[in-house]
């Protein structure tokens, strides 16, 4: 058994309330039930091995963060089984919790009311992390993140980022073997993105930790993994290389064109369809193998002062991938 | 040893908040200096009439009103600071936060905030409970023991009255209302239970249980607890605490499976 993170059919319904108004309406639906079941995820499969960095898709509603709940325990399946590490996640075993985290973008773990150093302190304890232990990564994660500054600034003082980049030392210290980071990255400018995606990736070479991430910034994904995991509406729609998605969702390639002197729409179709077309600039899409060909014809026949040969954005792909769901099997039969 | 630490390092974390925000520890102090020096007054007032209420003589009364301080001050410095925050964990969705941490939740929201800063608040409590025993000549040491055994069994069953109120957050939105409750051993549990009609020293007892909380511990520091009423006592904060852990655990496993 070489996978850590096994997922076998899972389906998770949220089961809704239906609540009345005020507090005798509240005392009446406690005592007698109304549900509505949501269902949040439907009949997802996958295996995740060790050090692999996986990139999990989808749009909003889509069921990601409820697959990594699920995933770290905090929900019971509906039905279906999760097997992380060889343990069964909602028992919520304290070895099993050891030996992950999870770091989600839109909550705060850190208390606000303690500086980071308190709170790693604080984790040092829950975790039962040894002195020396305690002392390399707390060390290590400080320089890698460059915290000194903030580390002994009151955790509501600190900006977004700062914020973000404690939070992170913070689910780190334990030195966990499972990473899950539900948009570990939201509301981040450029750089302090790009930092924690160095840092994700640093820290997956160096402890080989396995690591699930969802985010809805592509550069996140397009960096960091190699496979990825697409969910919509709670069915897994594709499972496997981002390139092999590219290649199969985009059979095109992207032709840009910066023209000389005006030149209508139609004559350019003659080549290939017209992706785009603003004043001077155009965009012309490509099947793979006749991109050289094509762009030496309009080199020839079309006044070009410039151009240039692109894959199409990792966003658009993805995004049409939503649009459709084609049956999971073919999608991976494909993808190998 | 492990929870020793952390309890230790929360309330480093909320001594340092309370130091930040320089809030109460006087003026905390003084509230209850005041509280206390009226309920006395009132109650000086009425032992003008009478010579005993429900069978209690004005110093074993001022015993009474000594632990109702002491516990009030508990409550305020660590209670309701630590469990009603559990209200606003769930409505923000927090909860994730805690249930992925290695300990149990129940041990996060219990002693999260000790405002430790205003422990000399207890002071007043202490020495009026001091005060009454004297005066009674009940000074020795074995009422001192059976005190402290029954002083902690009744903040064991505030503690968990208060849990089990904070635990219906995870099934009303707005339970402010019904929390609210947690101070009623101060006003009812303020008299001895003796004092009351039937039908109210049963509810006193069973339902709010202020002669368990209150009159129990000031009975055994005057050496006058009967060994029922002890028993009763202890029997009934251990209830109340699996009671309480017990609906703690149902609630975490409907969280869990999300029901929201
Ligand atoms: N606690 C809950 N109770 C009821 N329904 C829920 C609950 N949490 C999520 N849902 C529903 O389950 C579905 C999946 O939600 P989920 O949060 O897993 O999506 P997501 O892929 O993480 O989306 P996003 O990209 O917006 O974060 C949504 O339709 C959502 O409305
Ligand atoms: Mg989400």
């Amino acid at each position: 058994m070489s996978a850590i993170i096994q997922l076998d059919h899972l389906c998770k319904d949220y089961e809704v309330h239906q609540k009345e108004p005020g507090l005798m309406g509240s005392l009446r639906s406690f005592v007698r039930r109304k549900y509505q079941l949501v269902p949040a995820v439907k009949d997802v499969s996958f295996e995740i091995e060790q050090g692999e960095i996986v990139g999990f898709l989808g749009p909003n509603g889509a069921g990601k963060t409820t697959t990594l709940k699920v995933l770290s325990g905090l929900l019971y399946p509906t039905s279906g089984h999760a097997r992380v590490l060889g343990f069964t996640p909602h028992e919520r075993k304290a070895d099993f919790l050891k030996s992950i985290t999870m770091v989600m973008g839109q909550k705060q773990q850190l208390a606000w009311d303690m500086t980071p150093s308190d709170s790693f302190l604080v984790n040092q304890a829950i975790y039962d992390v040894s002195d020396a232990d305690f002392r390399r990564r707390l060390g290590e994660l400080t320089e890698m993140l460059e915290l000194q500054p903030v580390l002994n600034k009151p955790v509501r003082k600190l900006s977004l980022g700062e914020r973000m980049k404690c939070e992170l030392a913070g689910a780190l210290l334990h030195g966990p073997k499972i990473l899950f980071l539900d948009e570990p990255t939201i509301g981040l400018d450029v750089n302090m993105q790009q930092a924690v995606r160095r840092f994700v990736a640093d820290y997956n070479v160096r402890t080989g930790a396995a690591v699930m991430l969802t985010s809805h910034y592509m550069a996140d994904v397009e960096a960091l993994a190699e496979r990825v995991l697409v969910i919509d509406g709670g069915q897994l729609v594709f499972d496997g290389n981002l390139s092999a998605l590219v290649a199969e969702r985009a059979p095109n390639k992207v032709l840009k064109l910066q023209l000389a002197h005006p030149v209508s729409p139609e004559r350019l179709s003659v080549f290939a369809p017209v992706r785009m077309m603003e004043g001077l600039t155009a965009e012309l899409l490509a099947p793979r193998g006749k991109v050289a060909e094509i762009a030496s014809r309009i080199l020839n026949d079309v006044p070009v002062a410039d151009i240039a040969i692109e894959d199409m954005p990792i966003e658009e792909v993805v995004g049409r991938l939503f649009q459709r769901k084609p049956p999971i099997e073919a999608v991976r039969e494909a993808a190998k | 040893m492990k929870y020793f630490k952390l309890i230790a390092l929360f309330i480093r974390a909320t001594v340092q908040v309370q130091l930040e925000y320089r809030s109460g520890t006087f003026g905390r102090a003084f509230a209850n200096v005041l509280s206390s020096a009226t309920t006395l007054l009132l109650l000086w007032a009425m032992f003008q009439q009478v010579s005993s209420i429900g069978g209690w003589s004005f110093d074993q009364v001022l015993v009474l009103i000594g632990i109702v301080t002491t516990i009030d001050y508990v409550v305020e410095i660590w209670l309701y600071p630590s469990l009603s925050k559990i209200t606003t964990y769930v409505q923000r969705g927090e909860f994730d936060v805690l249930l992925v941490k290695p300990v149990p939740s129940q041990f996060l929201v219990t002693f999260r905030y000790l405002q430790v800063l205003d422990v000399l608040g207890l002071l007043v409590g202490l020495g009026i409970i001091g005060t009454g025993m004297y005066r009674t000549g009940s000074l020795e040491f074995i009422n001192f023991a059976l005190l402290a055994v029954f002083l902690v069994a009744g903040l064991v069953i505030i503690y968990s009255l208060y849990l089990a109120l904070s635990t219906l957050a995870f099934w009303f939105t707005r339970i402010e209302e019904v929390a609210s409750m947690i101070w009623l051993h101060s006003t009812a549990g303020s008299f001895p239970v003796a004092a009351y009609p039937p039908w109210a020293r049963l509810l006193f007892t069973f339902v709010l249980p202020v002669a368990f909380v209150t009159n129990v511990p000031a009975e055994a520091a005057t050496g006058r607890l009967s060994w029922e009423w002890g028993l009763g006592g202890l029997a009934f904060a251990t209830l109340a605490l699996c009671g309480a852990t017990w609906l703690w655990s149902l609630a975490i496993r409907n969280y869990s499976s999300a029901s929201s």
